[in-house]
């Protein structure tokens, strides 16, 4: 699938948003005329161009008024999309979160017995306490990262409230729907994606079998 | 017999990490996920030392420190922050909560457990590390 295929399809701007206010304007502007033809003089005369102004204004207003609805209907087109992909976001994170952690508490785990092992073989030596000391500081680095991951998804998830407000006060374009739907389908296919990390590594608990199906060798002398 | 301190961190590796460090310090460690867990930790108990985060959920740690510090067993229980935040302005909230120490995250085990020794005032054997320097 290209990333071409991946692209929702664009609204069409071209159609008109509000056709009944321009309607009317333009119904005002043929009163006014009608008024100044038919009516009796000075009557026609005299209410002809209010007819007129009244219709001016009135088109103004519809093109400000067409103007606003077809940006909010386009900030919708745009962002709408996003909103009900937020949530699928957010839990992507939580599990990356929640893979991050396990794995460093499986290495702290691990070198926790590296370290008595080679204590108990080595001595007290102070190139070996130091070498310990660094890589204890360093997989503390996950509770950082994590910091950042809880901070990221209360934005997105402020973020998702907020937009999900405000579009729902925008007037709906119905290209929008075709976006959610293509949207959806991404995130489905990043939802089914995200699992295979941890097939290949980590935090999986997969079988041997499974394991072998993730190694493919090329020369045939040698086998699995 | 070996002294009880209390680890209060929502990061389970800092808590295995801090804990690992104690133990290796010859001291029994029980934890706590948020400051409501940690204060439930020391019903029906004394500990010698409680090392706590500041940012956790349910229970932030200074609001923890400050229920500790209203308990009769434990108003001069030694409190050890261990958290990200270096600003005066918090150090100096945690000292007014009544934290005993400050530490900055990531921490040097050796140096955890000498504060911690320190606190305590049990003598604190350096590693080779520390006395090569």
């Amino acid at each position: 699938m290209s990333r071409k295929d991946e692209l929702p399809p664009r609204p069409s701007s071209k159609r008109a948003l509000i056709a009944w206010p321009q309607l009317s304007a333009l119904l005002l502007a043929a009163l006014g005329v009608a008024l100044a033809a038919l009516c009796p003089w000075p009557a026609g005369i005299t209410l002809a161009p209010f007819c007129g102004v009244l219709a001016l204004t009135c088109w103004i207003e519809v093109r400000r008024a067409s103007r606003a609805a077809k940006l909010a209907a386009e900030c919708r087109s745009l962002l709408g999309p996003y909103v009900p992909a937020l949530p699928a976001v957010v839990s992507q994170l939580r599990e990356a979160a929640s893979q991050l952690e396990g794995a460093v508490l499986q290495a702290c785990d691990g070198f926790h017995g590296i370290g008595v092992k080679a204590r108990a073989v080595v001595g007290e030596d102070a190139e070996l306490e130091r070498e310990i000391t660094r890589i204890q500081v360093a997989l503390q680095f996950q509770d950082i990262v994590n910091q950042r991951i809880e901070h990221a998804i209360h934005t997105l998830t402020d973020l998702e409230e907020n937009l999900g407000a405000c579009l729902k006060q925008m007037p709906i374009d119905p290209d929008a729907q075709s976006r959610l739907d293509a949207q959806s389908h991404r995130v489905y296919i990043r939802a089914t994606e995200r699992r295979l990390p941890s097939r290949h590594g980590g935090m999986a608990k997969s079988s041997n079998k499974e394991s072998k199906d993730n190694i493919e060798i090329f020369v045939s002398e040698v086998g699995l | 017999m070996s002294k009880l301190a209390l680890v209060v961190d929502d990061s389970t590796t800092m808590r295995r990490m801090v804990g690992m460090t104690l133990r290796e310090a010859g001291f029994e460690v029980i934890e706590g996920a948020n400051g409501q867990e940690g204060l439930s930790r020391l019903d029906g108990r004394t500990v010698d030392i409680i090392v706590t985060d500041v940012h956790m959920p349910v229970m932030d740690g200074l609001t923890m420190v400050q229920a500790v510090r209203k308990r009769s067993d434990h108003r001069f229980t030694p409190i050890l922050i261990l958290t990200t935040e270096f600003s005066d302005e918090m150090k100096r909230r945690g000292k007014e909560a009544g934290a005993s120490g400050w530490i900055v995250k990531p921490f040097n085990p050796h140096q955890l457990r000498e504060v911690v020794c320190r606190l305590l005032r049990l003598p604190y054997d350096p590693p080779a590390e520390a006395k090569a320097v």
